[in-house]
């Protein structure tokens, strides 16, 4: 009687995770940011929007309109503006190229296209696609020497739609100009690039009068086969994809007598090519007719009435090519307009001109772009990029000797504590080492990890300084007195947003701070390309937590505190003191992240450790009590001792406090009203107390930084500050080659007196079985 | 078992927990699925809807009743049908009231419009999750929709870390 049911049917009926799919694609295509929210919910939410067949079904469901502009990449020179700007609703990001080292040429088809910063040797291009994160790097043409060339990329796949082509066939037209005709004209090149062959075509050139540059302008393609470039003096361009050949078009006519003569290149509503041009409160469009031959002619296809405030000047900035949208700024804001329906959005505050280069694409979560510890990150910085105020470009055949003798330099400079010094040589020897051996290798991590600690104890220090804290505590006082772990508790309360206040003293903090972060980032990103557990790797993960800690990202901190303690784990003995220190510290970073409950379990791990140590310790010492008379010599095993009584009776004093610690925790733990407490603490000192907040932040700060260390050079170095207590300063110094001064000393100790906690902690197996 | 009642085609849909439902062909058109099954002949007789209980089926046979082109234009989906703005408006009430259902129906619902392919139904019902995704943060989905956090502490960590702008 009954249908047999089909096997679709059978597998359809009842799978949740279709039903997911099926709620999931109805997730509207200009919110891109919550189909990437969704594939955070849980694994099998991830796997099924990263999959290849939902992005085509996505695609393929809203084959009915235009992709979406996602945001746009741009020239602005304001650090603190993210290399991609959203232009969607709600939040979004992609991890652009830094534009501090890429120049951002073009995007079409899903791919973008990215130059590297003129002033290094041999430019390079690359294309990065939006929604896969892929790079892919691409020699410029050979006969090109330097200029503000420009360069487009499109898709080369016969009958493409262009809605999901990224990863195909592509093309890529550089454009450039040449000073060096025989007549003494310029001329203007432009040579095609096929990612099939992998090889640049034959260079077509272009004798004019001027040179052209293009820095502010992007491209667009009209039809499948010509492409227009600007030029920043005004001319068009137009290079034939099919014979190569390069023509150049008069503009329209200035019958507005605007000064300020200011276009974009656009495609028309008829598939001509067009020109947006802002006058005042009006838009004013233009196309091309009878695009062959010399006929053509400019002719206002559309005048559009801008009811957007205050918009006394407004030059367009860019055209969103497939979404057929311009940018135009007015004295305040940067708004987005749909042309078609001519509804203007108001994206962002206007940050003055720059090359806008609009990203149209359907967003679909990327698999690759979410897994954790997938290294995406930026390709090591550009040395060039890395010169801040001086020496500018002055850098060019260095020999890798200079780079060791800045390097050295700058270990002594870190020991005389002159912070921005070392700061300047490590830069120096990296823009050197980064030169000769290239941006990501090992050679380069010891430098790049150097650099960014001395910037990050540049920063602490300004902090500090604007805090009024002691730039470092004298001696023994200077270990964390008990109070200091209220002022951290305090400092919990008041942080919230006044990172930025808090360092509205210190200029520059911020920006110290962030280049620590890359440079210690990518020295990251370098040393865990080996899988080898080492201790270089621990020492950077704890400098990045403590620069984690600093912005406020708690999370991460403890993030990158995991990860160094489950490698450190691999590489010492179980109560080392590093260890019984990355505990406290997590132990801390919950705290602050007000997770009371998963601070205690670090908390009760650090001082079982604590106890654990300072019974070993007593061990060694009747041991080398005993040895004393069998070695003869008094002067070695008077200073043995005196080392080992001094962590001895170091961790006895530290002992107490952790043990203090965990009955706050425990209390804080069994009274809830104090999480009220501190709500409202913050709520009112987030109001309020802008001195304060700057004071108990960088008292926080020093805290982390102090709170176990001695005081001599633990501060001095955020290695050396994680590493810090009494007697395995020396570690930090032997093990991780931060401080020339202290490795020196290091060296030499370890050679006149054997069991000193320095030779101890240096070479630390060998150790344990010494004692 | 097709029958004629009032010059109307009948198709007869029949549940996994045995109830029969004897509806017009145009209703039964509504889903794509059983559409296409009528197209290729298979459903002279009673068609079995695996794993959708009769109350489910029941209820998606209301919202097909409801949707099915006055005009007797079978066959297309419910959005795609041209009504007055009237008709439109009260139809959009009814579908208010239609999917004020708990969480558990609603998912069934999904499942059965899934299956069944009614665009109009699949729409309506993935629109308050919809919301709740865009509108809410991560916990809040979770916690919404029932579904359990399996990235590991230190995957969340990483993934916090790699993508703030999500979270804030």
């Amino acid at each position: 009687m009954e249908a047999p049911p089909t096997a679709a049917a059978a597998a359809a009926a009842g799978d949740p995770d279709d039903v997911v799919e099926e709620i999931l694609l109805r997730l509207p295509p200009d919110d891109p940011g919550s189909l990437f929210r969704a594939s955070l919910v849980c694994k099998a939410w991830r796997s099924t929007v990263s999959h290849p067949h939902f992005r085509r079904r996505f695609i393929g469901l809203h084959r009915h309109r235009a992709p979406p502009v996602l945001g746009f990449l741009h020239d602005w020179k304001d650090e603190r503006i993210p290399d991609f700007v959203p232009t969607t609703a709600s939040p979004f990001s992609l991890t652009a190229p830094d534009r501090r080292f890429w120049r951002a040429l073009d995007c079409r088809h899903g791919r973008a296209l990215f130059l590297s910063d003129d002033s290094q040797e041999t430019q390079e291009l690359i294309l990065w696609e939006p929604i896969t994160g892929a790079r892919q790097g691409i020699p410029v043409p050979s006969a090109f020497t330097c200029g503000w060339p420009t360069a487009a990329v499109f898709c080369a796949a016969d009958g493409c739609d262009h809605r999901d082509c990224a990863g195909g066939p592509f093309g890529v037209v550089f454009v450039f100009t040449l000073d060096i005709s025989p007549n003494a004209d310029v001329v203007t090149s432009a040579c095609l690039y096929s990612s099939e062959t992998s090889t640049w075509g034959k260079l077509n050139s272009r004798e004019h009068e001027f040179a052209m540059d293009f820095e502010h302008n992007s491209s667009v393609l009209v039809g499948r086969s010509l492409l227009y470039f600007l030029s920043d003096g005004g001319m068009i361009l137009e290079y034939n994809l099919g014979s190569g050949e390069l023509a150049v078009l008069d503009t329209p006519p200035n019958d507005y007598g605007s000064e300020n003569h200011r276009f974009n290149l656009m495609v028309a509503e008829d598939g001509l090519l067009g020109v947006a041009e802002a006058i005042d409160f009006q838009l004013i469009l233009w196309k091309r007719e009878a695009s062959d031959g010399t006929n053509a002619r400019w002719v206002v296809s559309r005048i559009i009435d801008l009811d957007i405030d205050p918009c006394t000047l407004v030059p367009v900035l860019g055209f969103a090519e497939g979404a057929n949208a311009i940018f135009v700024k007015t004295v305040g804001s940067l708004f987005m307009i749909e042309l078609q329906s001519e509804q203007a959005k108001r994206v962002c505050h206007n940050h003055g001109f720059c090359n806008l280069i609009p990203v149209v694409s359907f967003y679909t979560p990327h698999s690759g772009l979410q897994v954790p510890g997938g290294e995406h990150q930026d390709p090591a910085p550009r040395l060039n990029l890395l010169r801040r105020g001086g020496q500018q470009g002055v850098w060019e055949e260095k020999s890798l000797e200079l780079a060791q003798v800045l390097f050295d330099k700058g270990c002594k400079a870190i020991n005389e504590k002159d912070l921005a010094h070392a700061a300047d040589c490590f830069r120096h020897a990296l823009e050197i080492r980064v030169r000769h051996y290239g941006g990501l290798a090992p050679e380069c991590a010891s430098t790049f990890y150097r650099y960014g600690g001395a910037l990050l104890c540049k920063a602490q220090e300004a902090a500090n300084r604007s805090g009024n804290v002691s730039k470092h505590a004298p001696n023994e006082e200077s270990i964390t007195p008990t109070t200091n772990k209220d002022d951290c508790e305090e400092g919990a309360n008041l942080r919230g947003k006044g990172q930025t206040d808090g360092n509205m003293t210190g200029d520059g903090d911020d920006s110290d701070l962030d280049l620590a972060w890359k440079m210690l980032n990518t020295a990251r990103v370098i040393v865990a390309k080996s899988p080898e557990k080492t201790m270089e790797k621990v020492t950077i993960l704890t400098a990045l937590a403590e620069i984690s800690m600093r912005r406020e990202d708690r999370d991460s901190s403890i993030g990158y505190y995991f990860e160094a303690l489950a490698i450190l784990e691999h590489l010492v003995r179980p109560d080392h003191f590093r260890i019984v220190d990355l505990n406290v510290r997590i132990c801390l970073a919950f705290e602050l992240a007000s997770k009371v409950g998963d601070a205690i379990p670090y908390c009760a791990k650090a001082i079982s450790l604590c106890k654990s140590r300072i019974h070993n310790l007593k061990i060694a010492k009747e041991a080398l009590l005993a040895d004393r008379d069998l070695r003869a010599s008094a002067a070695k095993g008077h200073s043995g001792k005196s080392t080992l009584e001094d962590e001895i009776s170091y961790l006895a004093r530290m002992l107490p406090r952790f043990q203090k610690k965990l009955e706050e925790l425990k209390q804080a733990m069994s009274t809830p009203s104090d999480g009220i407490d501190n709500i409202m603490k913050r709520v009112v000192s987030q109001a309020s107390h802008e001195q304060s907040v700057n004071n108990t932040m960088a008292r926080t700060a020093s805290l982390t930084s102090s709170q176990m260390a001695r005081s001599n050079n633990s501060f001095h170095s955020p290695t050396m500050s994680t590493a810090a207590p009494r007697g395995s300063t020396g570690s930090s110094i032997t093990d991780f080659e931060i401080v020339g001064r202290d490795m020196k000393r290091a060296k030499d100790e370890s050679i006149s007196y054997e069991p000193s906690p320095k030779r101890l902690a240096a070479d630390d197996s060998p150790s344990v079985n010494e004692i | 078992m097709a029958t004629r009642e009032a010059g109307k085609k009948m198709i007869m849909l029949k549940s996994p927990d045995g109830m029969e439902f004897e509806v017009e062909e145009a209703v039964a058109m509504e889903s794509q699925t059983i559409r296409k099954m009528i197209e290729d002949d298979c459903a002279d007789t009673a068609i079995l809807i695996p794993n959708i209980n009769s109350k489910i089926l029941s209820r998606v046979i209301e919202y097909c009743n409801k949707h099915v082109p006055t005009t007797g234009a079978t066959g297309a989906a419910a959005s795609d049908t041209v009504a007055p703005a009237a008709l439109a408006e009260d139809l959009k009430i009814w579908d208010a009231e239609f999917i004020k259902v708990n969480r558990a129906t609603r998912f069934n619902l999904i499942q059965a419009a899934s299956y069944l392919n009614i665009k109009g139904l699949l729409d309506l019902t993935s629109q308050t999750t919809i919301d709740t995704i865009s509108d809410n943060s991560l916990e809040e989905i979770r916690s919404f929709l029932s579904t359990k956090n399996d990235y590991l502490p230190e995957e969340e960590q990483t993934i916090r870390r790699e993508n703030q702008w999500a979270f804030q």
